[in-house]
């Protein structure tokens, strides 16, 4: 409970801190203090040192591995603030408001990592989404962002929508909005046959959920919005808002899927297929490194998404792993992107002569995102590859993921052939020391959970 | 029989290497002045090897003499015998007597003197001038019995050529080609997947609207699927 | 220990290096290093050290940080450490553009290289096979040739597709290891049916497979040793390619018995099929470079082929080749790269005369380009005759065609010898210098364990007894 309590009203003190100062780098200084006791406060919660407790009967529902994700995430949203800060002042005039709608995001993943019935997993959904719509069209004068921004909402609107019918189809059902009562339904031998209304409501629920981790047929916003969305956003939206989105739809049909059955793995099937093949494929022949990303992001969201297709610990386990690896290395690699003035392949040439630690340690980022050992990213797709296997019975959906993992080197390297092969002058906007020295320390963390993963896993069992 | 056949590869040989010496140190220079003016002795370097040479072959023709002139006195007789123990086994013992060997040695002397006396004779003016051209059997001989012609065009050039058609057709277009095919695979289709992505939110909505009802046609329809794939794998 | 200090050795000396400001300070270190990492290998291979070592790593996963030295892989870590100051005294001389970072990267690949001879736990193969790789990407990428940045690429993703595909196969069968563990030991004693055995064999075979390479799969290699500095060619023809022979005795043939029988002939066809075609790519080369890269490919078809016979003459001849064929390709490429550095060419048909001009290199070359052929008296040849002779006891047929790749690399080699050698001096070869001091020192090295093994390779076959052996006792 704490970290709902405490990211709404630090959300609070930052709009009113817009008020009291004046300079940017105060609020920014502000936002980062607030972070701190934000971690704190969930950290004492997930130790039982001291936690707020309201009756929410029985709405929300705290454990473990919720607040182990609440730590992952806020941890994860510091990390960005400290790396990117800076870049949040300069996205627009009202940077108050702007860490104001991040605590508020934050406020919303804390619902989704606790919710334990489906009007709550409504509530978190929307309150981590709204702030987003404003978040992407934040940069007021930008005609993209706008564009980015009013796609967004109309088509998370549509989505909720979807969703919202979901919800009613499944209450209509089972009377009932908890998961409990409703999906939790394992089905035995005897148990009734789940009416056509949960069935019906429960797709609607997974393709609404789809929607909020962009997996495909359902991404078309992605590519949009993160390419339109001031990149500093894009940054947190991309790494800690979907995997917020994950840890919900992993939770949500975690035991729900049974009563799908079979045709559960043909959806799930169907639905990695078409990610891992929309988000690499078309990432190939992406120009901006922006829109690759985003793409990226997409095919990213394929390889989570076999935590819902092989449904057992070692997925549990996986997406925390995946969290950690893919928010660090997506945070790290949009923090050297915003640093550099041209978004286009060209504009990275000859980084590594000019500005060698930002090409080092994007390297570094980029060689997590395509999965190579000794970096964070080959643990967490080697834990999505490991849950499906060990599944069993479905080694063909493992060796297509890792055919695309192939095609996703392609588009990383070829950022990693720009730095480092070929001539040019890179320009960046001016980079301090702090910030080389913060982006050595992410990419530090990214070996080190990379050689030893067992330290997040550990710490999850402690 | 194979006696014949040996003396006339004894005189062959008689014949071929005086003609070399004739050719090479008798007779008239046949070389430009530049090349007389350039002549002189081999260094000692040649010469030494070169004279120890002809004196271990002239000793080595005593080494296996026959029995017919001393008795035991072929030393070479038993040198491999260990080697053909078995052989000889098989072999019936076949022995000459003295005077059959006296004869055949003596034939194959005065036949193989003849044939250098010839040699010799026939070289010693011969002058580069002079080359006639040569006869069907000579033109045989000086290209050795076409046999380099004749493995040039059954082994060597089909090889070359099939070697060729390896490295330009089979490696460049079949083999890499394939690979590489892969590669162009996916850049052609990501540039046909990237037209999906057109901008318009009203064909994004219609895809996902495609979408959902594809998904309720695959719940109601997974038993046949679940058959479709077993067929398939 | 000593295993570990193995590993340990090169890639803190890379590292370090890597980090040096200073070119020549940065060669000298990895020159220095890279012989101390020889001679702690030589401790390692005779003087009596528990070849084992055993740390807890990734304990939730199965998975520990265990190495063990077999005989094969000794002679391989040997192999290794010999060429790392060959190849560093060879190129001593060269110029490179940041140096520190060159031979920084060549020791991070030893390191790598070291760990996949070693590792004795698969998930921890698995790491280092990958950590070989990486280096190598930015050493072609880096100082390559013109074409470097695609062809490398090729090579990357070509590699690690097999690599990927390797990885799901190790998941795969460590889902059916009785204890859940990635140790070798239990990857031995899993029991998999014939028909799991077909194709989880493959997913390990094809990755061997690319990185051998095996026809078809070896497209990327002569583009690959053309284009890289040769330094880093040198590594990959003579180590790397290993990587693929190494891996098939230690994690192929004995976790999949059957499968590894069942398809030995598909695999031998394709191998010997392979020594046919490279080697009547080579006749046709002009290119040096290219030419060496595929009469290496036909010289690893007839290792991979006899490998498949499971029979022991061969695997002893194989062994040996593993290691004489290594130092044989390193004089090669070392000749190679001279001749490209000195005159500017690699065509064949633009050499000639460097008889008269540089008559050392010359007796060199011929001494690396007869070993090449595996005449007697060669280190190649007993190699060669053992697995020739093993392959003939599998398949008469099948030998009899493989020998025909023994005439086509007499062809392409003498041919090489002679346009290089012999002729006329022309424009290109008239300024040809001989050897330099550390060139000439390191080729006549090679040229004297060339005829040394080629006379005694018994100490050879000593060495890898066990790992012969220890295939044999499985079944």
């Amino acid at each position: 409970m704490n970290a709902i309590i405490f990211s709404a009203i630090m959300g609070v003190v930052m709009m009113f801190s817009g008020i009291v100062l004046k300079q940017k780098s105060a609020i920014t200084k502000t936002a980062i203090a607030a972070l701190l006791l934000l971690l704190a406060a969930n950290l004492c919660n997930s130790y039982s040192v001291f936690s707020i407790n309201v009756d929410t009967h029985g709405l929300l529902h705290f454990n473990k591995f919720g607040l182990f994700f609440n730590t992952i995430l806020i941890a994860a949203t510091l990390v960005f603030v400290l790396l990117s800060g800076s870049d949040i002042e300069k996205a627009g005039a009202n940077v108050a408001d702007y860490y104001a709608l991040i605590f508020f995001v934050l406020c919303g993943t804390s619902i989704l990592t606790s919710f334990n019935g489906l009007l709550m997993l409504f509530i978190g959904i929307e309150i981590m989404s709204i702030p987003l719509y404003i978040l992407t069209g934040s940069e007021k004068r930008n005609l993209k962002s706008n564009e980015a921004s009013l796609k967004y909402f109309l088509m998370g609107s549509f989505t909720t929508g979807i969703m919202l019918m979901g919800i009613a189809l499944i209450y209509g059902a089972t009377g009932s909005f908890s998961i409990d009562t409703t999906v939790l339904t394992p089905a035995s031998a005897g148990a009734p046959v789940p009416s056509f209304l949960e069935i019906a409501g429960l797709m609607l629920l997974f393709v609404s959920m789809c929607f909020k981790v962009s997996a495909a047929p359902f991404h078309f916003w992605t590519p949009d919005v993160y390419d339109g969305a001031p990149s500093v956003f894009t940054s947190f939206m991309a790494a800690i808002v979907k995997v917020a989105g994950f840890f919900a739809f992993v939770n949500l049909f975690d035991s729900s899927a049974n009563i799908l059955g079979a045709s559960w793995k043909i959806l799930v099937g169907f639905v990695i297929i078409a990610t891992l093949l929309v988000g690499n494929v078309t990432a190939v022949f992406q120009q901006s490194i922006k829109r690759m990303l985003a793409y990226s992001s997409i095919a990213q969201a394929g390889f989570m998404l076999f935590a819902l297709y092989s449904r057992n610990d070692l997925a549990k386990e996986g997406i925390l792993l995946y969290a950690v690896a893919y928010c660090l290395a997506t945070i790290g690699f949009f923090a050297v992107l915003i640093k550099v003035k041209d978004y286009t392949f060209d504009g990275f040439n000859g980084l590594a002569k000019s500005q060698p630690v930002l090409a080092f340690t994007a390297v570094i980022f980029l060689m997590s995102l395509a999965g190579i050992p000794l970096t964070a990213g080959f643990f967490a797709k080697y834990y999505m590859l490991a849950s499906v296997v060990k599944a069993g019975g479905s080694l063909w959906i493992v060796l297509a993921a890792v055919l695309f993992a192939a095609i996703s080197v392609y588009y990383y390297f070829k950022v990693i052939q720009s730095m480092y092969f070929k001539e040019g002058a890179a320009e960046t906007s001016e980079i301090t020391t702090p910030f080389k020295v913060g982006l050595i320390l992410v990419a530090s963390a990214v070996i080190l959970v990379g050689v030893l993963p067992s330290i997040v896993l550990n710490w999850f069992y402690f | 029989m194979f006696y014949y056949v040996g003396v006339a590869g004894a005189l062959m040989t008689a014949f071929y290497m005086f003609r070399l010496y004739t050719l090479t140190f008798l007779g008239n220079f046949r070389g430009t002045q530049e090349q007389a003016h350039h002549l002189h002795e081999s260094p000692s370097a040649m010469t030494i090897p070169l004279i120890v040479l002809a004196v271990l072959s002239v000793v080595g023709g005593f080494i296996g003499i026959p029995a017919a002139f001393i008795e035991n006195g072929h030393w070479l007789e038993h040198f491999l015998a260990p080697v053909f123990a078995s052989s000889t086994q098989l072999k019936a013992a076949h022995h000459l007597s003295h005077q059959q060997e006296y004869i055949m040695m003596g034939t194959a002397t005065i036949l193989i003197v003849a044939v250098i006396l010839y040699a010799v004779n026939t070289y010693k003016k011969y002058s580069t001038d002079q080359e006639a051209e040569a006869t069907s059997i000579g033109k045989l001989l000086e290209n050795k019995w076409y046999v380099d012609e004749l493995y040039n065009a059954v082994i060597v050039n089909p090889l070359h050529v099939f070697a060729g058609f390896c490295k330009n057709i089979i490696e460049k277009s079949g083999v890499d080609g394939m690979v590489n095919g892969v590669g162009r695979l996916v850049a052609y289709s990501s540039r046909q997947l990237r037209l999906v992505q057109s901008g318009q939110v009203a064909s994004y909505l219609l895809i996902m609207i495609m979408a959902i009802v594809v998904f309720f046609l695959i719940w109601f329809n997974d038993l046949t699927i679940i058959r479709f794939f077993n067929k398939i794998f | 220990m000593i295993a570990l200090l193995l590993i340990l050795t090169p890639l803190v000396a890379g590292l370090l290096v890597f980090f040096l400001k200073q070119g020549s300070a940065a060669k000298n270190l990895a020159l220095v290093s890279s012989i101390a990492i020889l001679a702690l290998a030589l401790v390692a291979v005779f003087a009596p050290v528990s070849p084992v070592y055993d740390a807890s790593w990734l304990t939730n996963l199965g998975s520990r940080f265990t190495l063990k030295m077999d005989g094969m892989g000794k002679m391989l870590c040997l192999l290794t450490a010999i060429a790392y100051p060959l190849v560093f005294a060879a190129v001593y001389k060269n110029e490179y553009k940041n140096p520190a970072a060159f031979f920084g990267l060549m020791l991070l690949t030893q390191a790598g290289l070291m760990g996949v001879f070693l590792a004795a736990d698969a998930l921890l193969f698995y790491f280092f096979w990958e950590l070989a790789l990486i280096p190598v990407y930015f050493l072609c990428s880096i100082w390559g040739g013109e074409k470097r940045i695609a062809v490398t690429f090729k090579f990357f993703v070509y590699t690690f597709i097999g690599s990927l595909l390797m990885l799901v196969g190790i998941l795969y069968v460590y889902f059916h290891t009785a204890d859940q563990s990635f140790a070798m030991e239990s990857f031995y004693k899993v029991n998999l049916s014939t028909h799991q055995q077909s194709y989880i064999f493959w997913l390990f075979f094809v990755a061997f497979a690319i990185k051998m390479p095996i026809f078809p799969f070896h497209t990327w290699q002569p583009d690959t040793y053309e284009q890289s500095p040769t330094a880093t060619t040198v590594i990959m023809s003579a180590i790397m390619v290993k990587m693929g022979l190494f891996a098939i005795v230690r994690w192929l043939l004995p976790i999949f018995p059957e499968a590894s029988v069942q398809f030995a002939n598909v695999i031998i066809v394709l191998s010997v099929i392979g020594m046919l075609y490279a080697s009547l790519i080579a006749i046709r080369q002009d290119d040096l470079k290219r030419l060496i890269a595929y009469s290496s490919i036909a010289h690893i078809g007839l290792m991979c082929a006899a490998l498949f016979t499971h029979n022991r003459t061969a695997m002893d001849g194989v062994m040996i080749q593993l290691f004489n064929h290594g130092i044989n390709v390193i004089g090669l490429w070392i000749l190679a790269d001279l001749i490209e550095q000195k005159l500017g060419t690699r065509k064949l048909s633009e050499l000639g005369g460097l008889a008269q001009k540089a008559p050392v290199m010359a007796i060199l070359l011929v001494v690396m380009a007869l070993a090449n052929v595996a005449l007697p008296l060669t280190n190649a040849f007993i190699g060669e005759f053992l697995m020739f002779n093993g392959l003939f006891q599998f398949n008469v047929y099948m030998a009899a065609v493989a020998g025909i790749s023994i005439i086509l690399a007499a062809v392409y080699t003498l041919n090489m010898v002679q346009k290089i050698i012999y002729g006329e001096v022309n424009a290109v070869t008239a300024n040809a210098v001989d050897l330099a001091f550390n060139v000439k020192l390191v080729l006549v090295i090679i040229a004297l364990v060339i005829i040394v093994f080629g006379v005694f390779p018994q100490p050879l076959i000593d060495l890898t007894k066990d790992s012969a052996a220890g295939l044999f006792l499985k079944k």
